[in-house]
């Protein structure tokens, strides 16, 4: 089930709307919002590789730019970049530079099975839709499953990185 | 610009990206892989490190590849999130504008520091 | 006996949804639109539902089943569990009870021009000959062709459900399965319609709408062909030729394309 009731939008008022519109009796929006995006239920596993590809994209590009500040400290000469080493092995650091590097792994490994289908590959072709219906994406469970164990051995190979630094 | 060009440019930078991201992730964040694979590990993050990979214009030119190409992939997803929060034209318009503004600035930002940690002093 | 649970809207009283529920007895073979007649008939009158064809041919029952979008002609009482969790479609304006306003749909629907545009437009009008196609070619387009414009699709869709511009899984595969008829001319026109953020490219392959389909019709396999014929240049440069209705004496390139038998003397 949604998590909460998304219908309780409240009305545009009447005013706000042509008369002919004002008259109708009033309707509630069924739209969920952002919310939908977050919420996937029982949808399958790529409703829910979307979200972690639309977050780990998010915290990456924001990422992105405080990455390029923080190695321009280098430019300020070997003492100053040795402290921003030491300051980034603070723990919480650590542990936020490997949710980056999970984040990394995921969207570029995941990354090459959405840059396959958006162009319409590893998705077969249209046939006659007999029932059980077949349905394309499934056809490409097999890459999908592939590139997921790929990333969970790569973010494990990063865990181990960080613990033995 | 139709949104196809701009949406294939997307893609390949994320081909791009694969690549050019899969190494710099693969050399200065896997070091201790690689150095179980074989590869000798030098400390890659040491000053004299860093800084004789600014001083090869290999390096500096990957650098700025990658800033590009990561840039322009990264906003170009950051609109289309942007635009689907708020699609009416006048938001549409400013989202564009603003992420068009930060990526420049960025970028150019960006060079700027690969510029000078290149210079030879 | 079955619990069925339904989120009621009464445009005349209520603000927001409540939720009612009713004990039907469990009929073999009864389905979610049987069970919601049995509780109009001997329970609560004023509950309001639509349908019309009763085996999932004209997609007007859609709602929100056990936080799925299903038919409810099609869906089966007994594969559900002991609780029915109805509610109205979501993305979708809700005029009563499970009665949510499709209006958007074929709206959108009309602007990708679901129709096939070709340049003799006389000989469409009033066709002297045919326009013949061959098996694999119809195999192209087919499957999409099956769409019932139910919007469970558009119910299903991440995308639809934050922005009410975006064409929508069901107006998008369809541009797609007149792109791909190989009669059809119309890819120039139809691109600009569905060549944007909120075309096309609003997808991002999330894979629920056909999910959702009750007819196999894939609208995610339609949408990235589609998307791939916009980067890479339509499936067909021009719209086929008419062809005599009868050809007597085929030529030698029709004879091999649509295996026509030689003339007997």
């Amino acid at each position: 089930m949604p998590p909460t009731d998304p219908r309780v939008a409240p009305q545009t008022p009447a005013s706000a709307q042509p008369v002919a519109w004002a008259q109708r009796p009033r309707r509630l929006s069924g739209r969920l919002g952002v919310r939908g995006w977050l919420y996937a239920g029982r949808y399958p596993a790529e409703r829910y590789l979307y979200i972690l590809h639309r977050i780990s994209g998010l915290g990456l590009v924001l990422y992105l730019p405080l990455h390029v500040w923080v190695t321009a400290r280098r430019l300020e000469g070997p003492e100053v970049w040795e402290q921003t080493l030491a300051t980034l092995r603070h723990p919480a650091l650590v542990v936020g530079e490997f949710l980056v590097l999970a984040a990394f792994v995921f969207h570029a490994l995941n990354g090459i099975r959405l840059l396959a289908g958006h162009l319409g590959y590893t998705l077969g072709r249209p046939g006659h839709p007999v029932y059980p219906y077949p349905i394309a994406l499934h056809r490409q469970r097999p890459l999908a499953a592939v590139l997921m164990a790929l990333a969970a051995v790569f973010v494990a190979v990063g865990l181990w990185e960080v613990i033995v630094r | 610009m139709r949104e196809s060009r701009l949406w294939a440019l997307h893609l390949i930078a994320a081909a791009a990206l694969l690549a050019l991201g899969g190494l710099h992730m693969a050399l200065m964040h896997y070091p201790a892989l690689l150095g179980a694979l074989g590869r000798p590990s030098e400390p890659v993050l040491a000053f004299a490190a860093v800084a004789a990979r600014d001083r090869a214009a290999l390096w500096r030119g990957l650098y700025v590849l990658l800033l590009g190409f990561a840039l322009y992939h990264g906003l170009y997803g950051t609109r289309g999130i942007l635009r689907e929060v708020w699609p009416s034209p006048r938001a549409a318009r400013a989202i564009d504008v603003g992420v068009v503004l930060v990526g420049l600035l960025v970028f150019v930002y960006g060079v700027t520091v690969i510029a000078l940690a290149g210079m030879p002093w | 006996m079955v619990t069925v649970r339904v989120a009621r809207f009464n445009p005349e009283r209520d603000a927001v949804l409540r939720r009612q529920v009713w004990k039907v007895p469990l009929l073999p073979g009864m389905t979610v639109l049987d069970a919601l007649f049995a509780i109009k008939e001997h329970q609560d009158g004023s509950l309001a539902f639509r349908c019309s064809c009763r085996m999932g041919v004209c997609g007007s029952c859609g709602m929100l089943i056990n936080g799925r979008p299903r038919l409810a002609c099609t869906t089966q009482v007994a594969e559900l569990g002991p609780v029915v969790d109805l509610r109205a479609l979501p993305n979708h304006d809700v005029i009563k009870d499970l009665v949510c306003d499709l209006g958007q749909t074929f709206e959108k629907h009309r602007t990708v021009r679901p129709y096939l545009i070709r340049p003799d437009v006389d000989e469409q009008e009033r066709p002297t000959r045919e326009y013949a196609q061959t098996p694999e070619e119809m195999l192209a387009y087919l499957q999409f062709s099956y769409c019932l414009k139910c919007s469970l699709c558009l119910a299903a869709c991440p995308t639809e459900a934050s922005t009410p511009q975006f064409l929508g899984p069901q107006a998008l595969a369809q541009a797609y399965r007149y792109a791909a008829d190989s009669r059809d001319g119309g890819f120039g026109v139809r691109a600009d319609a569905v060549d944007s953020l909120q075309g096309a490219f609003g997808c991002h392959l999330a894979g629920a709408c056909s999910e959702a389909c009750p007819k196999g019709v894939d609208p995610a396999l339609a949408i990235q062909l589609l998307k791939r014929a916009l980067v890479f240049g339509p499936p067909h440069r021009a719209p086929a030729p008419v062809v005599p209705a009868q050809p007597r004496t085929p030529s030698a390139e029709a004879a091999a394309r649509f295996k026509v038998p030689p003339p007997s003397v």
